[in-house]
């Protein structure tokens, strides 16, 4: 019985209802600011997103112009280095290569040829001598003075010698015959010991061909 | 931000909980006013709660448990403490039914608030003692000591009061 009384008499008892009405105006308030916050947070998002996603495509787009221009700018430099990388050790390295090997390679003759007559800078008169031989010859000939290791002795050319013996041969004195007999045994003689000197044979034609081959 | 389910708004639960709220926070603080404090107290904390319910039982378990909190709050208060409840403001329709009521007030707070929670708001021995935090027999030993109390106020210490602990649980 008393649980039954108990019960009924916390029915009786009023309710506060400016109290009800007071939190339930305040349960509706803070829901539409929630919702305020809400809206205002999504809008704010919004238009944050959209300002990034247009900024970043500005700055992107103007980076990736920036950008092609010193790529092409800076390969170009590296392309020249390359050539030069390239071209300087045929240069450089050619001549060590043509004193320190005797061996005559083909690819050697083209350097060893313009490096002697840069060392050599030899007259007008013979680099018309040069000019005149004919082109095996031309090509053979500053391999065969590479050969030696010396090279003030390839500054002048062998062909130069020939030519001064061909001279001296034709600008010999006429003397007696038997002086004549002389003159050419001498020559023979001295042909021979510049062939005993020279480590290199003299050139001919037909040795050339073969060694150019 | 989810702190309720998603069918249940905030004036729903104040309209659906007020009555409980209001009337446990009477019969822990005995005064009409101290009851409206706590009462707005608490749901002020739950519209600022970001808690997140399970179900209807998390929520009316969590709303309890602030209610007592917030009434012991009011008991801790020296303000409360030098004031003397009103308690003829209170006006049944029956002597009887006033009787009672004010013998359950009369009780010590740990037997009230387990009588109120048992008698009145029909719940378990089970779910006072995890809305409270107390172990089971210790809910249930406040029960029966709480009644052997107002059976004594009620009838004098001669009559036996009728609902006894084989009959509660």
């Amino acid at each position: 019985m008393w649980k039954e009384r108990y019960r009924k008499a916390n029915d009786e008892i009023p309710l506060n209802e400016e109290l009800l009405g007071a939190l339930l105006e305040t349960a509706e308030k803070t829901q539409n600011d929630k919702r305020y916050y809400v809206f205002r947070f999504g809008t704010v998002a919004a238009a944050a997103m959209i300002g990034i996603s247009i900024f970043s495509y500005s700055y992107f787009s103007k980076e990736g112009e920036n950008l092609s221009e010193p790529i092409a700018q800076v390969a170009q430099p590296k392309a020249k280095l390359v050539e030069e990388v390239q071209t300087e050790p045929s240069l450089n390295e050619a001549p060590e290569t043509e004193s320190q090997t005797a061996i005559p390679q083909p690819v050697i003759i083209v350097a060893t040829e313009e490096s002697v007559v840069e060392i050599s800078e030899p007259s007008n008169e013979e680099n018309e001598d040069l000019a005149n031989l004919p082109a095996t010859a031309s090509a053979v000939l500053p391999r065969m003075i590479s050969s030696e290791e010396q090279p003030e002795e390839t500054e002048l050319p062998i062909s130069e010698e020939i030519a001064e013996s061909d001279v001296e041969e034709e600008t010999t004195p006429p003397v007696d015959e038997d002086a004549i007999t002389d003159t050419e045994t001498e020559t023979e003689d001295e042909t021979v010991q510049t062939d005993q000197e020279s480590p290199t044979p003299t050139p001919t034609p037909e040795t050339e061909l073969t060694e150019s081959e | 931000m989810q702190k309720k389910t998603a069918d249940v708004s905030d004036q729903t639960v104040i309209e659906t909980y007020f009555n409980m709220v209001y009337k446990l926070a009477l019969s822990q603080t005995k005064n009409k006013a101290s009851a409206d404090d706590v009462t707005q107290e608490v749901f002020l904390r739950y519209l600022k709660n970001t808690k997140h319910f399970e179900n209807e039982e998390h929520r009316k378990a969590w709303l309890i448990r602030v209610t007592l909190n917030c009434s012991k709050n009011v008991f801790s208060n020296a303000w409360f403490q030098k004031t003397v409840p009103l308690s003829e403001e209170l006006s049944f329709e029956e002597q009887e039914t006033g009787d009672v009521y004010y013998a359950v007030l009369e009780l010590p707070v740990k037997y009230r608030s387990v009588i109120h929670l048992f008698y009145y708001e029909d719940l378990s021995v089970e779910e006072i003692s995890s809305i409270l935090n107390r172990p089971q027999s210790t809910v249930k030993s406040q029960l029966f000591r709480g009644r052997e109390l107002l059976r004594r106020k009620l009838t004098g210490g001669e009559e036996n009061v009728e609902g006894t602990v084989s009959e509660s649980e």
